[in-house]
């Protein structure tokens, strides 16, 4: 059992690299867990840490589909779940009178009318799914309370059919980015995993992995900067995607050492600083200590 | 049943696996992990999975299950050492326990114990009568002790005797008041909603269209509802001794009632909301604990701005902070005037409620964050604190 446990999570943590998402043991660990407990993973960190990213990384190497539910205020069981199609309800009662037929609650009330959402998908998808619930701090508390049937039992209670299990238990990821507290109830329900920003060594590792045709030196510095830079006081600290641009940026300016060109290099600073507040506080005395 | 854990450096024994990991949840719970019993089945069967493993194995493992929040992922690494390790506890691992905001309640508890021990003057001083018999130069020395902070226990019968019960029933009633004011403001948003009582033409319209004029499926919509998080910060220096035991008390009787969290601060912060649904004499440890080693001045600026940026508090438009304090603060202006742009930056709305009279006794940071400040409440006695929350929405 234990060799078998180790073997996959040496597969998720090789298969994860092989798709380009480099990630360390306790991730690693925690994916594992998920995928063998059939429990859903919660994501926590900060915006462009690399949520979202796992989840498609995921989909690919366990070369299940993605299904991604992006979550927003307002957010409701028809569009998250399923929908009756009304139209077609209608038709079909039409062509029924017109053919002199009866036709009966069970036919008008089947899954051919029914209009299938990101998670009745999940979970009628044959080979199992990877369910992407994306930012589920942005949905409602209601919604949230709905979740926990789907999430708990892999079951959605449609009235008029009843319950739809899943076929495949679908490996569900959540992703929160901290916008409101979740709800103890959902938190219990998941394996939790914290993202951090990682450190230098892995965050030039990754830079490595995502812009091969990067100089190492330039890697090494660019992710030394960002790392600097995140210490600073800011109101948008830059996530790896951030990184990745800028060191995209700057091999697209030519840039090949960030001691190369200080004005060049400030220009191009603008994929990491995205507030006018953050551009404010990382004064040009701060920038030219971080270049040095 | 045994299960046997070992590393390069260090082993456990597991004789008994499930007393041990029950223990290990129950150490957990004391530390403000919720670990439950089915963490500590799941626990077991990833021993049994696993097998014999090592022990950063069980310790990446157990994590995910275990864990809940940022603040429970933090304090996890050096909770499990200390739990299982505690010979080759790692010193830097304990730096991380107990001297950030990630302490627990007992070590900082143990830790002012420890302090009182060690020196007489920080002795936990409760109520007033301890002070009878020492000389001046020995109360200075435990009022320093205290970094300020109130010596008065809130729990006590210091209050008691200052409200009596009508007045806490008092109390109770205007928290029920302001919740109810509070949850009931509609926002000019619509959402969907079966139980709603306005047509939504829009979407009925649309169903009509959708199904050629033949059917029709009404809409319905009401007003948006948004649930606030408030956020209560009671200053509990020494220049606000004489009130900072009544607006713990109001706390109390508002955390019944409203989504609350409430953190006391001078120089350092603590989270007191679990201890808040129950009289607990352990707000006083809290605050002692918080306050013991330190010394001099209140430091409103950086407490707010660790709590509000640097823990798990999210700031959002539905925050409203609520902060207790007659302003007088060692930190910078300017700083206290950063944070709170800060704090308005996300949304939240501030409301300053302080005991002094008039706007004229405000100190100098307040006047520079006047501005910033939705409303101004003076809270220095009962009827005070009842007319402020009335006017409040």
């Amino acid at each position: 059992m234990r060799e078998e446990f180790q073997t996959s999570l040496q597969m998720i943590q090789s298969g994860l690299l092989h798709n380009q998402y480099l990630c360390d043991e306790q991730l690693a660990s925690s994916v594992n867990l998920a995928v063998k407990l059939g429990r859903p993973l919660l994501l926590e960190g900060d915006a462009g840490v690399g949520k979202t990213t796992l989840a498609q990384a995921l989909a690919l190497t366990v070369n299940r589909p993605l299904i991604r539910l992006q979550c927003f205020e307002g957010l409701d069981h028809h569009d998250a779940v399923y929908e009756w199609n009304y139209g077609r309800q209608l038709t079909e009662i039409r062509f029924a009178e017109a053919a002199s037929k009866r036709i009966g609650a069970e036919t008008i009330y089947s899954e051919d009318f029914l209009i299938k959402k990101p998670i009745l998908k999940a979970l009628q998808e044959p080979d199992g799914a990877v369910l992407l619930i994306d930012e589920v701090d942005r949905s409602d508390e209601a919604f949230e309370a709905y979740l926990l049937e789907a999430l708990s039992d892999y079951q959605v209670s449609i009235p008029e059919i009843g319950p739809v299990r899943s076929q495949v238990d679908p490996i569900v990821i959540l992703t929160s980015n901290g916008t409101r507290d979740l709800s103890d109830a959902i938190r219990r329900r998941c394996l939790y995993h914290y993202l951090e920003y990682p450190d230098v060594s892995r965050e030039a590792a990754i830079l490595q992995v995502k812009v091969p045709d990067a100089e190492s030196q330039l890697i090494s510095q660019v992710a030394t900067f960002v790392s600097t830079l995140r210490n600073e006081d800011l109101e948008k600290k830059p996530g790896i995607a951030e990184t990745i641009d800028w060191l995209r940026a700057l091999i697209f300016s030519g840039i090949e050492s960030l001691s190369d060109n200080t004005e060049l290099i400030k220009g191009t600073l603008s994929c990491l600083i995205k507030t006018s507040r953050d551009r404010a506080n990382v004064s040009e005395n701060i920038l030219e200590k971080l270049l040095d | 049943m045994s299960a046997k854990t070992s590393s390069k450096n260090y082993s456990i024994d597991l004789p008994y696996p499930l007393e041990r990991i029950a223990e290990f949840c129950s150490f957990l719970r004391e530390n403000e992990i919720e670990a439950t019993t089915h963490d500590a089945e799941l626990m077991m069967e990833l021993l049994l999975l696993v097998g014999v493993v090592s022990g950063p194995v069980v310790e990446q493992l157990w994590r995910p299950v275990a864990c809940r929040s940022l603040k429970d992922w933090r304090a996890w690494p050096a909770l499990f050492n200390s739990f299982w390790f505690p010979g080759q506890f790692d010193r830097s691992d304990a730096v991380v326990v107990q001297s950030d905001r990630n302490r627990t309640i007992d070590e900082l508890a143990e830790q002012s114990r420890a302090l009182a021990e060690s020196s007489s003057a920080a002795a936990q001083v409760i109520g007033d009568d301890v002070f009878t018999s020492d000389t001046d130069e020995q109360k200075e020395q435990k009022k320093k002790s205290l970094g300020g902070a109130s010596s008065l226990d809130p729990s006590g019968k210091k209050i008691q005797s200052t409200w009596n019960p009508t007045d806490l029933g008092r109390l109770e009633r205007l928290a029920i008041e302001v919740r109810a004011r509070l949850f009931n403001s509609p926002t000019r948003r619509w959402e969907a909603s079966y139980r709603g009582r306005s047509l939504d033409l829009r979407k009925t319209i649309q169903s009509v269209m959708r199904f050629a004029g033949d059917g029709i499926l009404p809409g319905w919509r009401r007003r948006r509802r948004k649930v606030p998080q408030i956020l209560m910060v009671l200053d509990v220096s020494r220049s606000m001794e004489s009130y900072a035991e009544s607006y713990i008390r109001l706390a109390r009787a508002f955390s019944r009632w409203l989504p609350l969290r409430v953190f006391l601060f001078h120089v350092k912060h603590a989270e007191v909301t679990p201890f808040l649904s129950r009289d607990n004499p352990r707000i006083q440890e809290k605050i002692d604990s918080v306050t013991a080693g330190f010394q001099g001045g209140t430091k409103i600026a950086s407490s707010l701005k660790t709590i509000c940026f640097d823990g798990d508090v999210s700031l959002s438009q539905r925050t409203k902070v609520w902060i207790f304090s007659d302003g007088y603060d060692t930190d910078d202006s300017d700083e206290l005037l950063d944070v709170l742009k800060r704090v308005r930056g996300r949304g939240a709305t501030i409301d300053w409620f302080y005991p002094n009279k008039t706007v004229a006794d405000m100190s100098q940071g307040l006047r520079l964050v006047r501005p910033l400040v939705k409303g101004w409440h003076t809270v220095g006695n009962l009827g005070e604190i009842e007319e402020s929350f009335g006017s409040l929405n």
